[in-house]
């Protein structure tokens, strides 16, 4: 039976001092990498990094271009045009090792993601308050981390993280199939995982992807503070 | 909720949204560039362009590299794989333009991996683009 109505009591849980024992499969990938004895996994060779990204083809590229258009907005302009390169450097020169039993893909969106993670806490600080608040919602190009106020490090980090992800719970509120997806992922769960947890079908599960999906590429977010 | 946490619940949501844009179709990665105005072809050739760029790029911070190794005094070693160099080679005319005076006569293979092809001629290519040929010694 389907939990209906259990995603705010799971997001308590989840979203709480819990998630510390049940990091996202991001965290999780990162952890296995940083803590495998190398040697341990097949890791890529420089070779094969660039031959791999030399042939990605049409449809990966265009992936890679709707990430892009993901990240505009959660990051500063600047950033999001930069995280791209950023993230084809770092793998080129080694400095992100592709375990080859990850799909290439995978590990592409993965560096990115670290690499925005990075960027955000650096981008706090350096947002002046003159750029904050200044009327101009739902334009293009003015993402919401560009509105949040610059301060300092420490708690600030947190809540700027928190605000992100508080905006996302409440965009999809009311959309059990939507939470799931991200509970699931939060949780570490495969895709098989989650459907099985909350008792999704492909389809719906599927089309709840797509319906976040499209949320963040619209902007959506945008019209939050 | 400390900052770590913030950051792992941050990370989980981007990675859905990761997951989702990986999961979708062709036809919907098109359909949704389109609907950012963007044209799929466009932005495939776009990306293409960074990819190649981000290449050549790499290849430069070995030439780099290579130099700044061979200032530091290091020893010179270009991996042939063990195939013998011939007068055609272009591991062996990099041996040659790099051993002349006035070019950095040591080279270090990066942690003692091979060059691949492509970065050998990508540095005979950086070579003659600072006008250092075999054709001015014929």
């Amino acid at each position: 039976m389907r939990v209906r109505g259990g995603i705010a009591d799971m997001k308590t849980e989840i979203f709480s001092e819990d998630v510390r024992k049940a990091p996202g499969a991001a965290q999780q990938e990162e952890k296995r990498l940083a803590e495998t004895p190398a040697g341990a996994r097949d890791i890529a060779s420089e070779d094969e990094v660039r031959a791999q990204l030399l042939a990605l083809d049409d449809d990966a590229l265009g992936r890679l271009e709707l990430k892009a258009a993901a990240y505009r907005r959660m990051l500063p302009r600047q950033d999001a045009d930069d995280l791209v390169n950023e993230a084809l450097r770092r793998v080129l020169d080694g400095c992100r090792k592709w375990p080859k039993d990850i799909a290439f893909m995978a590990f592409l969106f993965a560096t990115m993601r670290s690499i925005a993670s990075e960027w955000l806490k650096r981008n706090r600080r350096e947002v002046p308050d003159s750029q904050i608040g200044t009327g101009n919602d739902g334009e293009d190009g003015d993402s919401y981390l560009e509105r949040q106020p610059a301060a300092g490090g420490g708690p600030e980090d947190a809540a700027l993280f928190a605000k992100f992800a508080d905006a996302v719970e409440e965009m999809f509120a009311n959309d059990d199939d939507v939470m799931a997806v991200i509970i699931g992922r939060v949780e570490g769960l495969s895709a098989a995982e989650t459907r099985e947890k909350f008792e999704m079908t492909a389809t719906a599960f599927g089309t709840a992807q797509k319906r976040l999906r499209r949320a963040v590429l619209a902007g959506r977010l945008d019209g939050w503070r | 909720m400390n900052k770590d946490d913030e950051r792992k619940r941050f990370e989980g949501i981007v990675a859905a949204v990761d997951d989702a844009i990986l999961a979708a179709t062709p036809a919907e990665i098109a359909e949704e560039l389109r609907a950012l105005d963007i044209d799929p072809g466009a932005a495939a050739a776009g990306m293409r362009a960074r990819v190649e760029a981000a290449v050549r790029a790499r290849g430069k911070r070995l030439m780099r590299d290579a130099a700044e190794q061979a200032r530091s005094g290091r020893g010179f070693q270009v991996i042939s794989g063990g195939a013998q160099l011939v007068a055609n080679d272009p591991r062996a005319k990099l041996a040659r333009l790099l051993s002349r005076p006035g070019v950095p006569t040591t080279l270090a293979a990066r942690d003692g991996r091979s060059m691949s092809d492509a970065d050998v001629d990508s540095l005979i290519e950086d070579l003659a683009e600072l006008g250092i040929t075999e054709d001015d010694q014929q």
